[in-house]
């Protein structure tokens, strides 16, 4: 039985922040009031800093675009606070740029996999990227994987030369004991494909492996979020992914999704 | 020697210094410390001093192309590939060509190749718009790519040492001109001519090859929305009067897929449209031109590091020449010298490779009375290379 739930959003309390601005509706999903009118939003309506929304479903979103300030999203599952099923919240707090996923992955709609040439390189870390051990590490699917098509490592130890093929899925390589022997200051990530000329072969990065097991850093994420005393999830990830980075090195935004569920 | 000799002979040392810089800069190479000194000059600027003038944002508005896709056939062999959906351009255009009087510029980031059943209906909706471009670029064997539509075009290519990008050729071929150098020759009426390797911007000197200052940043977009950032589909879905009123008039229009299309710079992750709009600004801001302030500045600079470098005091005879004290102090001097450039003049300067030259220049000197044998140059080369030598 669907729990009627009441969200009601004041597009703004402030008249100072954006008094002008208008706000053009180019998506809806759910059920949405416009409480003046009490009459559901409709794509090109025009809201104004001061509307007040009402969502009648927790998922509920509104998608809007401005001329000044661009694309934003009002979601009723972003709100927060409030009693008696009605919860109120100012513009800078529910207006969230819709832009801002656009970062961490290459394909917000559908993510793929990695491409190693961009993944295996960051300044931030100084190249440092931090691998969990005999996890599957997504890669876009241009690179294909079968017997003849695949990457290898390649690092020099005690001044030999160490060439390691990476085990690997369909749609992802794995990272494990067998790939490092001993402790590389650098490794060559390389791809080697079957070509109508033969097997050619390409670096696609080079960088600092900081290998570890998911156990040990998972463990300690979840000790660093229980006691880092942030409530807000989209903060906390921002201070785990900080905390990762300085301390370990590169990993993506979905693989430390993995480490904090 | 006499102390006018020294004088006179570093004089003449900085005009080599200054040409070395200059070709140092033409080129697409970057000494691995560079890049580290004009990263943290900016942010010093920048963050720091707080010296950062943000162009207009009004005059700007960013369309994102990432969700607006086509399938077509792929040309070589079964199946189909991904496009920007022609359709969709098409019908955009047909609004920019009724209205583009009050349009300052668009540039479309879109590679125009693979045939799409819209072709011709795009190519019709941009023919007649003339303040519009879309990029092409380079194929392997050195010819521009043709592309499968005629739109006006522009090269959009950059070339990149390793790290990411950093530095901006402004003329790249004699055929076509770049992006930024074309809207900026378009939008302020004027021409950079090119003789040999001397580059002339309405008389004035000018660079080819720019170190980018990036007055919009990939987060001033995504993450703070000081610039707005719609897609087309919902600017599409609008009256064609409120897109063109609200959202277009007066402003620098840009397409391109900000979510795929990005690249490695000093500033983290930014897509590649952008970067060629900030090509644009810093050419609009007058980053290309050498102006006779700047040269003054150069020269002096490197008088005072060549009368310095090239004359040290003799060394004592009890103890061996020091070459980490020279090193060290060159590295620190040239890399002020940078910094200093880019707070007063907005130029930032590649000039820490000067560092290994000036050191082996200094050190022969030095050892010119000093007894030189194979073994002691085999040794300082070596301890140089493990303590300084850092390309990337």
């Amino acid at each position: 039985m669907f729990k009627k739930i009441i969200f009601v959003v004041l597009v703004a309390a402030s008249l100072a922040f954006v008094q002008t601005e208008r706000y053009y509706v180019t998506f809806i999903k759910g059920t949405v009031v416009l409480k003046k009118t009490g009459k559901p939003v409709k794509i090109g309506d025009v809201l104004l800093p001061t509307d007040a929304l009402v969502f009648k479903e927790s998922s509920g979103k509104v998608s809007c675009i401005s001329p000044g300030k661009g694309r934003f999203d009002i979601s009723a599952g972003k709100i927060s606070g409030g009693s008696k099923n009605e919860l109120l919240a100012v513009l800078k707090n529910n207006l969230v740029p819709a832009t801002s996923s656009y970062r961490l992955s290459t394909r917000s709609l559908m993510f793929e996999g990695y491409d190693p040439k961009s993944y295996f390189v960051s300044n931030e870390t100084n190249n440092h990227v931090l691998l969990i051990k005999n996890e599957i590490l997504p890669i876009v699917p241009s690179y294909k994987m079968d017997n003849e098509n695949f990457f290898f490592v390649q690092y020099v130890i005690n001044g030999k030369t160490e060439t390691k093929k990476l085990n690997h899925v369909v749609n992802g390589v794995i990272f494990d004991d067998e790939a490092f022997s001993g402790n590389p200051a650098s490794v060559k990530f390389c791809y080697q494909e079957q070509t109508t000329a033969g097997p050619r072969s390409a670096m696609l990065a080079e960088f600092i492996p900081v290998l570890a097991e998911k156990e040990d850093i998972s463990q300690q994420l979840k000790l660093i979020a229980t006691h880092s005393g942030i409530t807000d999830k989209k903060k906390l990830k921002e201070y785990i992914t900080s905390h990762v980075f300085d301390n370990y090195g590169k990993i993506g935004a979905r693989e430390i999704n993995k480490l904090i569920q | 020697m006499k102390t006018s000799v020294k004088w006179l002979i570093s004089f003449a040392h900085a005009f080599l210094l200054l040409g070395f810089t200059a070709w140092w800069m033409n080129t697409g190479f970057t000494y691995g410390d560079e890049q580290l000194l004009i990263k943290w000059s900016s942010i010093l600027k920048r963050v720091v001093f707080q010296i950062d003038k943000d162009p207009p944002k009004k005059d700007f508005i960013f369309i994102n192309l990432a969700y607006e896709k086509a399938l077509i056939p792929r040309e070589d062999g079964l199946g189909n590939e991904v496009i920007t959906d022609r359709d969709k351009l098409a019908h955009f255009f047909q609004i920019v060509k009724k209205h583009q009087k009050h349009i300052k510029f668009t540039f479309c980031d879109v590679f125009l190749q693979g045939r799409s059943e819209h072709d011709s209906l795009l190519e019709s909706s941009v023919n007649g718009i003339n303040n519009i471009v879309f990029p092409t670029h380079f194929a392997d064997h050195g010819h521009i790519e043709k592309l499968d539509i005629n739109v006006p075009r522009a090269i959009a290519d950059y070339r990149m040492a390793s790290s990411g990008f950093m530095k901006f050729k402004l003329f790249q071929s004699d055929s076509l001109p770049t992006v930024p150098l074309l809207l900026y020759e378009k939008l302020k009426k004027t021409k950079i001519t090119h003789n040999l390797a001397f580059y002339l911007d309405d008389g004035r000197p000018s660079l080819n090859s720019m170190i980018i200052d990036y007055q919009i940043r990939a987060h001033e977009l995504f993450e703070q929305s000081e610039y707005p950032v719609v897609t087309l589909s919902e600017l599409l879905l609008l009256p064609e009067e409120v897109m063109v009123n609200e959202f277009l008039k007066g402003r620098f229009v840009i397409l391109g897929d900000f979510n795929t299309d990005v690249h490695e710079t000093i500033f983290g992750s930014t897509p590649g449209t952008l970067i060629l709009i900030n090509v644009y600004l810093s050419l609009q801001a007058g980053q290309h031109l050498v102006s006779v302030w700047w040269m003054l500045f150069l020269l002096t600079g490197y008088l005072v590091f060549s009368r310095i470098m090239l004359f040290p005091p003799p060394e004592d005879e009890d103890h061996p020449p020091s070459w980490f004290g020279p090193l060290l102090g060159s590295a620190t001097y040239l890399a002020v010298f940078s910094m200093v450039s880019y707070m007063l003049f907005n130029q930032h300067l590649q000039v820490l490779i000067i560092t290994l030259y000036i050191n082996l220049l200094r050190f022969i000197i030095q050892q010119r009375n000093a007894k030189w044998g194979k073994d002691d140059f085999k040794k300082w080369l070596l301890e140089l290379r493990e303590t300084y030598f850092n390309f990337q």
